[in-house]
């Protein structure tokens, strides 16, 4: 099957999997969100204490923060570094997971074995301690250290997940008649193996994304990264724990309204994740 | 059957079930039996117990080490934790306010210029000993091994068991503050063999004096007993994760005039934590600092609870880093100070604190007028927000302003600045944030947050650019010389470099001025007038140069409730309040002690 009939067959599955297109769609807005936001809407950093927690109106449609600015300019120009930071994670973290997984279920032997330990390693030793000693060592400024530092100790599950697909799919039928045949192991890597493990590979990519978040704000708030205003997680920390927006009845919406954004994303992101699980894992799939 | 009449039937079906099974745990009701003759029927007094009495008990916070990791000696670390001032007693108390001194574990006291003599209370410690002038003796000799302070005290004489006299080295400016934070300790019962060893050695120089004393310190941190013996009017009784219940101390002279049974301390994790307590009525006092909303709220929702604000003898500073480039030259410091609205910085972060602004002289606000003078302030340089003073002193140094409106230096580079701010601390944060907001324009800067833990040691290496830190502060003395102690000698000076790069400074006429002289000229200067000569020499000094640029003199906000568990609290303008600063809980003990403070009606 070519890659178009495949892309094809694909769209086709997504427009009748009612839970991947709604998870499609959020994703998309917040991918519109961050690429098209910040030039439509400004953010005005100006700290003006008078008008601090005012509730939504037509100016401000989701109120303002502490220092009376526009919260809604603030999640939408906040989400560029969010998404950001979120999908670099998903790209390191399944870059190495993938390349870990493979080279340890297509060798075995002792490869297998030191990569497996390394994997246990890293699956055993909490990630906070790693954080915490690597973020005093190495300064993160940006969203791709930012994004390095969070993979650092995010892969090794999905490359145990990895290595497991790949020595059952190295028993299959397919690859003995490739090996048969005398095919290169790039060739029965990438051309055999691989297209079958992407489908396995999306999915968890879109999970360590909505993972990601998660982790950035912890890290922000350990100071192994630096405090971003409009980081949502940030956001969020300011309006619950430094400004007690949440005893104040009237900044109730500065609290929720980065709440609602974090929480649709990971709702969009695990709808996706589902609905590609469904399409793409045969066994998921809803008979015809 | 539709869809909806099929949901219907199932939630009746479930609510019939559910019904049923309700039913089956209700008490069986009793069969009618057969009619049988009736038999007497015995009616059973129903006694009512009498409640045991409520303690009369006083809510606050604090914190602690948890348990088992709590101990009661007070110079280990993680000892004693926030019972501290309700165990350990100073010998008077000092009001910054008025400069009165009151006899606390003291009955009296006579002031000569090189000592003070002491006529010590007839008062027991917890453990049944009494209190002597030994204990005085053993824990000035433990302070020094352990603290290496007071500095200032030369020796403790106990002429008998009722009198100890403090002697200092010189004569100092203000001894009586001093005494007022040091309280005392330890028992010799308890601790006197670490006291007579290190005694031995105290003031001996040399390996072998040093070897001894280390050895020593190591046996005293190595002492762990379960509880503090208190020599104060409250004793720990029992000590969880969450809560830590102190009761009267009853070899205390004042246990009869205490009106209340038990302290109990609720733990304070962070301000938030205290917020919550407060809007829930569970706390009698705290002094969480909080945004104005949050504190509108408390006292909105708690009527009885009142805020008091009273100077905290501290102020929050800008902290530069000034063994580095470009924060090592003046200039680009003073081109900070313009492009910042420290009025703006305090509404945002501590409302209730009073702006530095236009000045950064060390001296706090409050006393501006008392040690400084109109005169005098009018001679420093004002730093009010100016961005077109900033953008002169930048170009003095060669830097240029690129076309997005951020500062190039000479090598051409935007460079990129942080602020630190210690997380959980979150007027500090919010601080930071404000500053970070209005410099952004400028520079890159943004603001990090640091763990508590790692905060001081991070500044002391000097890895930062700039830093929310407590600048001039002159916790419980009210006086200059502990502000400008802590900012060319002190914690301050180690975090900014100053204690290196500041040794000497241009005075107001151009004259050198070797700080650490001036300071120790300060020390020991009596005469008030000689006094306000050199701290205006150094306040010079200090705006001039701006080894910190100060943001707010921060004031205590002590909400108080008055007419739930207790009542009796000082009125607004009572200068008792001034006893607060550096150690509310010593304020608290001596309106105990006193009886100012009773359980409410």
């Amino acid at each position: 099957m070519g890659t178009a009939a495949f892309l094809g067959d694909l769209l086709q599955a997504l427009r009748e999997n009612r839970r991947a297109v709604v998870g499609g769609l959020i994703l998309t807005g917040y991918l519109l969100m961050a690429l098209v936001g910040p030039a439509l809407v400004p953010l005005d950093p100006t700290m003006k204490y008078a008008e601090r927690f005012r509730p939504p109106s037509l100016a401000h449609p989701l109120g303002t923060d502490y220092a009376g600015r526009d919260v809604l300019a603030q999640i939408i120009h906040g989400s560029r570094d969010v998404l950001a930071i979120a999908f670099l994670t998903a790209l390191f973290t399944t870059a190495v997971a993938v390349g870990v997984g493979t080279l340890a279920g297509y060798s075995g032997g002792a490869v297998d074995a030191v990569l497996m330990l390394l994997t246990n390693v890293q699956l055993t030793v909490p990630a906070v301690p790693v954080y915490l000693l690597i973020g005093s060592v190495f300064q993160v400024r940006d969203p791709i250290g930012f994004a390095a530092l969070i993979s650092l100790w995010m892969w090794g599950p999905l490359a145990r997940a990895v290595r497991s697909q790949i020595l059952s799919l190295k028993e299959r039928d397919f690859i003995e008649a490739a090996r048969v045949l005398g095919l290169s192991t790039f060739h029965i890597l990438f051309r055999e193996l691989f297209p079958n493990l992407t489908p396995f590979v999306v999915i968890h990519f879109i999970r360590i994304m909505r993972d990601a978040i998660t982790a950035s704000v912890g890290l922000i708030f350990l100071g192994l990264a630096p405090f971003s205003p409009t980081n949502w997680g940030t956001m969020l920390n300011l309006a619950v724990f430094q400004t007690g927006a949440i005893y104040i009845p009237n900044a109730l919406h500065y609290v929720i309204a980065p709440m609602a954004v974090i929480v649709l994303f990971q709702l969009g992101a695990i709808f996706f994740a589902h609905g590609l699980d469904e399409i793409l894992n045969p066994r998921l799939r809803a008979p015809a | 059957m539709s869809r909806g009449s099929s949901l219907r039937a199932r939630f009746f079906f479930i609510l019939a079930a559910l019904a049923l099974g309700l039913s089956a745990c209700a008490p069986a009701t009793p069969a009618p039996g057969p009619t049988a003759s009736p038999t007497p029927v015995v009616v059973e007094k129903v006694v009512t117990p009498t409640p045991a009495p409520r303690p009369r008990e006083f809510v606050l916070g604090t914190s602690w080490e948890v348990p088992p990791a709590y101990h009661g000696n007070p110079f280990a670390p993680g000892g004693v934790g926030g019972a501290w001032w309700f165990v350990f007693q100073p010998l008077l108390i000092y009001v910054p306010a008025t400069g009165e001194a009151i006899p606390s574990l003291a009955e009296s006291f006579e002031e000569a210029p090189d000592r003070i003599t002491f006529r010590l209370r007839q008062t027991g410690w917890s453990d049944g000993t009494p209190f002597t002038s030994k204990d005085v003796w053993a824990s000035f000799v433990l302070m020094k091994l352990m603290w290496n302070w007071p500095g200032e005290v030369d020796r403790v004489e106990t002429p008998d068991e009722r009198t100890a006299v403090i002697v200092w080295k010189q004569p100092l400016a203000n001894p009586k503050a001093l005494i007022s934070s040091a309280p005392i300790l330890v028992n010799v019962t308890a601790y006197g063999k670490f006291a007579e060893e290190a005694a031995k050695w105290l003031g001996q120089t040399g390996a072998e004096a040093e070897e001894a004393l280390n050895k020593i310190r190591q046996e005293v941190s190595g002492f762990k007993p379960e509880k503090p013996v208190a020599v104060g009017p409250f004793q720990v009784e029992s000590v969880s994760a969450s809560e830590m219940i102190l009761t009267k101390n009853p070899h205390h002279y004042a246990a009869k005039n205490i009106g209340i049974d038990r302290i109990r301390f609720l733990r304070w994790t962070s301000n938030e934590v205290m917020w919550a307590f407060h809007l829930a009525g569970e706390l009698d006092a705290s002094h969480a600092a909080a945004p104005k909303d949050v504190a509108d709220q408390i006292l909105q929702r708690q009527p009885k609870t009142r805020l008091q604000l009273v100077t905290d003898l501290s102020e929050f500073a800008l902290l530069f880093n000034l063994r580095k480039a470009p924060f090592n030259d003046v200039r680009f410091r003073k081109a900070i100070a313009y492009l910042i609205d420290r009025d703006k910085v305090r509404e945002i972060s501590y409302y209730a604190g009073l702006t530095s602004a236009p000045y950064s002289h060390g001296v706090l606000k409050s006393f501006e007028e008392q040690w400084l003078g109109k005169d005098f302030l009018g001679s420093l340089t004002a730093y009010n927000l100016d961005p077109a003073k900033a953008e002169a002193l930048l170009k003095e140094m060669g830097w240029t302003n690129g076309p997005d409106g951020k500062w190039r230096d000479p090598t051409g580079k935007a460079p990129e600045f942080e602020i630190l701010a210690q997380a959980g601390a979150t007027d500090w944060i919010l601080a930071a944030e404000a500053i970070a907001t209005q410099l952004n324009k400028h520079f890159q800067v943004r603001t990090r947050t640091v763990e508590p833990g790692v905060y001081p040691t991070t500044l002391r290496g000097g890895q930062f650019d700039m830093a929310i830190q407590f600048g001039s502060a002159w916790w419980g003395t009210a006086h200059p010389l502990t502000g400008y102690y802590r900012l060319y000698q002190g914690e301050a000076a180690e975090f900014t470099g100053a204690k290196d790069v500041m040794a000497t400074m241009k005075g107001p006429q151009g004259e050198d001025v070797n700080v650490a002289q001036a300071l120790d000229s300060l020390l020991k200067e009596p005469n008030p007038e000689r006094q306000k000569a050199i701290v205006r020499q150094l306040a010079w000094i200090t705006n001039e140069n701006l080894p910190v640029l100060s943001l707010l003199e921060k004031q205590l906000m002590i909400f108080h409730v008055d007419g739930v568990r207790v009542t009796g609290w000082p009125a607004a303008n009572d200068p008792l309040w001034t006893v607060a600063p550096g150690a509310i809980e010593r304020f608290y003990t001596h309106l105990l002690i006193q009886g100012i403070l009773k359980p409410a009606p």
